[in-house]
């Protein structure tokens, strides 16, 4: 419905032109009128200098890409170095605290050797990898 | 100038500029130097303005390059430059018109947009009629005169202007119209 009454407008419309195409070519046309050169030479300066600035933000962007490509990549390694680390020293934990307990099993006289603190916190921590609390562990021994 | 950039679409001279082709963005402003030219002089009365808004719109062009998305470069461009011209009238006032004279200078500003040298004496009767069709034209109202003057100056399709203005293709067409009666039944008065 839309089209068709634009179809018939621009049908009138066109009509209306034809019949004074003459005339507005007469009076539109002869008009051949440019900017003077000093406005078009600032247009072309300005348009390479807005391409020049592109060039560079692009560069730009790339170098800063890149930076926080290899700033991530460092980060990474050096967490795996961290956790490496971590890791073997709660290996090397793990090992003394099961010498403790076997030793404290076997002789009690040991572990009166370490100060009250400490031997206070291994025990807590060994009653811990075994899933007991101070009272739940006393009970059952 | 390069023969291949002649033949070679707007959007894609757009493109090419893009990618850092300066003769592009060159044949670009070219093609549409006359054109768009005439219609701001036409549209604000006044050459020197005209130079100063015909600079901006193409500054504005390259602003905003990478965001045109739009189906017609051209329906872009005159809609940067029509916004343009609202906003350098809304700063400007008293609004000009093509009759006013300014100064010691007693011709009218449409005599001096519009015939850069003197016309000869046989042209005198198209100068007249050009005289009275451009005063037809300053009476018509804004929305009419604005689309009559994309058609007839800067040559834009009607789908062109539409998009341009931001209205249905029927909106445009009836201006156009309306515009088109009004000028036949004054010339026809006058004659």
């Amino acid at each position: 419905m839309n089209q068709q009454i634009n179809s018939s407008l621009e049908k009138d419309v066109l009509a209306l032109e034809k019949e004074s195409q003459e005339l507005l070519s007469s009076i539109f046309d002869v008009q051949q009128l440019d900017p003077p050169a000093e406005i078009i030479d600032a247009i072309n300066a300005e348009a390479r200098r807005y391409i020049l600035m592109r060039k560079f933000n692009r560069r730009l962007r790339f170098m800063m890409k890149t930076a926080a490509l290899a700033a991530g990549i460092m980060l990474v390694i050096s967490g795996g170095f961290h956790i490496n680390n971590s890791h073997s020293k709660l290996d090397r934990h793990q090992v003394v605290l099961n010498q403790l307990s076997i030793v404290a099993g076997e002789d009690g006289a040991l572990l009166n050797e370490l100060d009250e603190s400490s031997t206070a916190n291994l025990a807590e921590l060994l009653m811990q990898m075994q899933g007991f609390d101070e009272e739940s562990f006393f009970a059952l021994n | 100038m390069n023969m291949r950039l002649n033949e070679t679409s707007d959007a894609e001279l757009l493109q090419l500029y893009l990618q850092g082709d300066a003769e592009a963005f060159k044949v670009l402003e070219l093609r549409y130097r006359r054109q768009l030219f005439a219609w701001l002089s036409s549209s604000l009365g006044n050459r020197g303005d005209a130079e100063d808004i015909y600079q901006d719109v193409w500054f504005k062009i390259i602003k905003n390059a990478e965001r045109f998305k739009e189906v017609s470069f051209k329906a872009w461009m005159w809609k940067i430059a029509r916004n343009r011209v609202i906003d350098f009238r809304r700063k400007k006032k008293p609004d000009l018109t093509l009759d006013q004279c300014f100064g010691d200078d007693e011709t009218p500003l449409i005599d001096k947009i519009k015939s850069p040298a003197a016309s000869p004496a046989g042209e005198l009767e198209t100068e007249d009629m050009r005289r009275v069709v451009m005063q037809i034209v300053e009476t018509l109202p804004d929305n009419q005169r604005e689309v009559f003057l994309m058609r007839v100056e800067a040559h834009l399709s009607f789908k062109e202007i539409a998009t341009a203005l931001d209205v249905p293709l029927n909106t445009a067409l009836g201006r156009m119209h309306d515009a088109m009666k009004k000028i036949k039944d004054r010339l026809t008065e006058v004659r």
